[in-house]
Parts: structure tokens; sequence; C-alpha cells
């Protein structure tokens, strides 16, 4: 087919430039598609990947949560003992000895509540 | 898709809506196609069956008319629409602007004595000069003379022909309608890309009688059409007063400096011009578009061979598109590619491809 020149194009030649539009339209609305997938899932590798650091960081923070509350028992199992062992020696029979010491008396005063 | 063969030929009609002056409109002298609709009729079934069969729709009586009735396959007839004298244009725009007006477009008429009121109305909704059809006295009361000036009107109207466009009335709107449907978009959304301060500068390459000018808005638009036809160039200056209409001399070089527009598109027209003036006039639309402008080509890419003009010639849409990349070097981005199918026809010919132009702007 010359394209410079008028010819009356045969049944053929339609059928074939009218698929060549369709094709290439399709072309054309698959790229776009394909292209507007990876836009969509940009974002959502953007978002998967916040989230996980989120995540992370929710993690850590619970860690450190528990750490707090394990060193807080162990500071009030520690205290309940300070003042167990206190409460021992203040009524055993020789507090009076342990009542001339001044550091024995701020002691007292701080975990069994004395005026001693 | 519509049934073209029940308006064209013999099967087709013009349907006169003459509501209040449906006696006096029976009394007139008429083609025996003619059917004509009272104030009863408007909205019955009888008025839905004649719109199926319309290829031309007057309105005689607007305010007794409601567009409801009206579906998108009937928007495609040519609508001659009688503007009643005692009223306004304001007045005439809130009643009837969005539902009716505002869809008149380059191939419908509007039949006013009034010059004052055609002109506010036409500057408020981009219409052509050649749309309007002046007669004498009042169009109401004076209806058989209308109705005769409209008759008389019709095988003249809507244009001349022009790029293989079917000068039937009803089939030349129609097709309008369907490139309108794809280009119209691509016109707004080439606009929304731009800063609305700046006026948007648009050419039109193979304007012909300037049906598209129309579709931009003359206060944020330049538009500029340019012809090889001086008879076409003059109606268009006409249509238009306030647009810009040049001749687009043998050597087709568009006479304008490089990236001076924003959008420069054409409808129909390389098919007109052989290979190697498609490849000058491809070279020359690239050049006077700005980097991340637009180049819109609204083309038939098949051809049935059913015409009789003698200066087609064809090129599928492959063969086009490697056109388009050789004369750009390479430097646009394929934006967006739309296939048409025209009214009454099974074929899939006509084409729109969008290209934006790469590159950097020169200051």
């Amino acid at each position: 087919m010359s394209r410079d020149d008028f010819y009356t194009p045969t049944d053929t030649d339609v059928l074939r430039m009218e698929n060549e539009l369709l094709v290439f339209e399709v072309r054309f609305l698959k790229a776009q598609l394909s292209a507007s997938e990876a836009e969509r899932q940009r974002p959502a590798a953007r978002f998967k990947r916040q989230l996980e650091e989120t995540r992370t960081r929710l993690e850590e923070t619970r860690t450190r949560l528990e750490e707090r509350e394990n060193q807080l028992a162990r500071a009030k199992r520690a205290e309940q003992d300070i003042v167990s062992l206190l409460g021992l020696l203040a009524n055993s029979p020789f507090s009076w000895f342990f009542g001339l010491k001044q550091s024995f008396r701020v002691l007292e005063r701080r975990y069994l509540d004395t005026d001693a | 898709m519509p049934d073209v063969s029940a308006r064209t030929g013999a099967n087709g009609q013009a349907v006169i809506y003459a509501g209040r002056f449906a006696d006096q409109v029976a009394d007139a002298d008429l083609p025996e196609n003619c059917i004509v609709l009272g104030e009863r009729e408007a909205p019955s079934c009888k008025l839905t069956r004649a719109l199926d069969r319309a290829n031309m729709l007057i309105f005689m009586d607007l305010p007794s008319f409601s567009t409801e009735t009206m579906i998108s396959d009937h928007w495609d007839v040519p609508i001659f629409v009688v503007i009643p004298s005692d009223f306004t244009a304001e007045s005439l725009a809130a009643t009837c602007g969005p539902e009716l007006f505002e869809q008149l477009g380059f191939f419908d008429r509007i039949v006013t004595q009034n010059s004052a009121l055609w002109e506010v109305l036409r500057q408020k909704y981009h219409w052509a000069e050649s749309q309007r059809i002046p007669v004498a006295g009042n169009p109401a009361s004076e209806v058989t003379g209308t109705v005769q000036a409209l008759m008389k009107a019709r095988p003249s109207s809507p244009v001349p022909e022009e790029n293989g466009i079917d000068p039937d009335s009803y089939l030349t709107k129609a097709l309008h309608r369907v490139q309108a449907a794809v280009i119209e978009p691509r016109f707004a959304a080439a606009q929304e890309k731009r800063d609305t301060k700046v006026p948007f500068d648009v050419l039109e390459v193979g304007s012909g009688v300037g049906r598209w000018a129309s579709s931009f808005h003359p206060a944020n638009t330049r538009f500029v059409g340019i012809d090889a036809r001086e008879d076409l160039l003059g109606e268009a200056r006409a249509n238009f007063p306030d647009q810009r209409f040049d001749r687009l001399g043998p050597d087709l070089l568009l006479p304008y400096r490089e990236e001076s527009f924003d959008l420069v598109f054409s409808v129909t027209v390389m098919h007109l011009y052989s290979t190697s003036a498609k490849r000058t006039l491809l070279s020359e639309m690239w050049r006077v578009v700005r980097p991340g402008g637009w180049l819109l080509l609204l083309e038939n890419f098949v051809f049935t061979g059913q015409s009789e003009k003698p200066t087609i010639y064809p090129m599928s849409v492959t063969e086009f598109a490697n056109l388009i990349v050789d004369t750009t070097a390479e430097q646009v981005v394929l934006d967006h590619v739309e296939s048409l199918q025209y009214p009454g026809e099974d074929l899939r010919r006509g084409g729109l491809i969008s290209l934006m132009r790469l590159g950097v702007p020169k200051i």
C-alpha cells in the first residue's frame, strides 16, 4: 500500500487499520494500568514499611515497660526485705544496742515510720 | 448505539414543539415530514416517540417545554430554539441556562429578533454568530413566518462540508458530539494543569469554520485557529469575532514563534495531506507547543473507501505513531489514547492521541 497516493482501501485494509487502532489503544491502556498499579503499590509499600517500623517501636516500648515493671517489683521486694529486717532488729533483745546508732534510727524513721 | 437509520433519509422528521402556538403552526405551510406537537403532548410518549425519529428539533414555545423528556441521544439532533421576546437575558439564563442553553453547541440555532439579547446570550454561552437566525417581527406572534424561515434555513445549515464531515445536519452534530465527548475532557485536563492567572494559549490547526473555538472560554483562553482555506477562515472570523484566525500557507509552516502555545490540536485534518506534508505539519505543531504543553491529534485511522473526495491520504495509527516519533525526535510522552465509534457505524474509525512535549522552556 502506498502511503502517498489516494487509494480505495479493501475490506482487508479496513479491518487491518481498525485492528491496529484497537491494538494501539489496548497497548496504551495496559501500560496505563500497570503504571497505575505500580503507583498504587508504591504507597502500599511505604505504608507497609511504616507499619513495620511502628510495630518494632511498639515492641521496644513494651520491652522497656516490662523492664521498668520488673525493676519496680524488685525495688518493692527489696524495700519489703529492709522493712522486715529492720522490724526483726528493732524487736530483738539487742534493740537497745542498735538504738544507740544514729544510722539505725534514720532507717527506722524511714522504713518503720517510728519516731524513735 | 443510537438508531441512526430512524433519523436519516426519508425516515427522519422535523419535530416542532409549538406548545401554545400549536394551532397557528398547524395552519402554516409545512413540509410533509414535519410533526407539530402542542402543550398537551409535552410530557407524553408521543413526544418521546417523535424525538426518537427527529432529525431536527424546533422549540417554538420555550417556557412550556421541559428538557427532562430528552435523553442523551436526542441531544444529537440539531436544535432550533425560538427565544421569546418578552424575556430578559437574565431571566432566560435563570430558567433555561443549565437545562438548555448550556447544552446547545455550534450545530444548534437560536431564533431571535433581539440583537442586544442575542449578543448577551452569545457571549455568555460562547455561541457562534452563525448560530443566530434573525427573524423579522416577534417570533411568537408571527409563528407562521418563523417556521417558514426555519424550514428555509434547514438545507443550508449548519455548516458547509469540511474535513470529511457529512453535511447532513443530524449526522454532523452527532459526529461532533462523539468527538467532543473525547477531546473536550483533554482540553479541560490540559487547562487544569496550568496557572489559571496566565491566559491559556490554544492553537487549532485546520480550524475550518471554527467549530471548536466555542469549547474555550475567551475570558481565560487565547484561541488561534489556522486553516488553508480562505472561505472557511472568513466564516470562522464571522462566527467568532473575538477570536483570531490565520491563513496557513502552502508551505504548511506555522507563522508563530516556537513554544508559543500551551495546547496545539487538530481534528480530522491529517488525512488531507500526504506523508511529507503530515511530517511538516506535525513537526511545526511540535515546534510551536511549549515544553510541558499538549499536542492533541484526533484523526480517522480507518477509511472505508466510501468517500468521493479525491484527496485523502489514509494512514493507519501505527504509521501515524511512527511519524510522530520521527518528527518530534521522541521528545513527547504519550498521555492518552482513545478510539472513537461514530453514530451508526460498526467500526471504530477515529482515534485521539494526546501527547505532552518534553523539554525545558526557553525563557
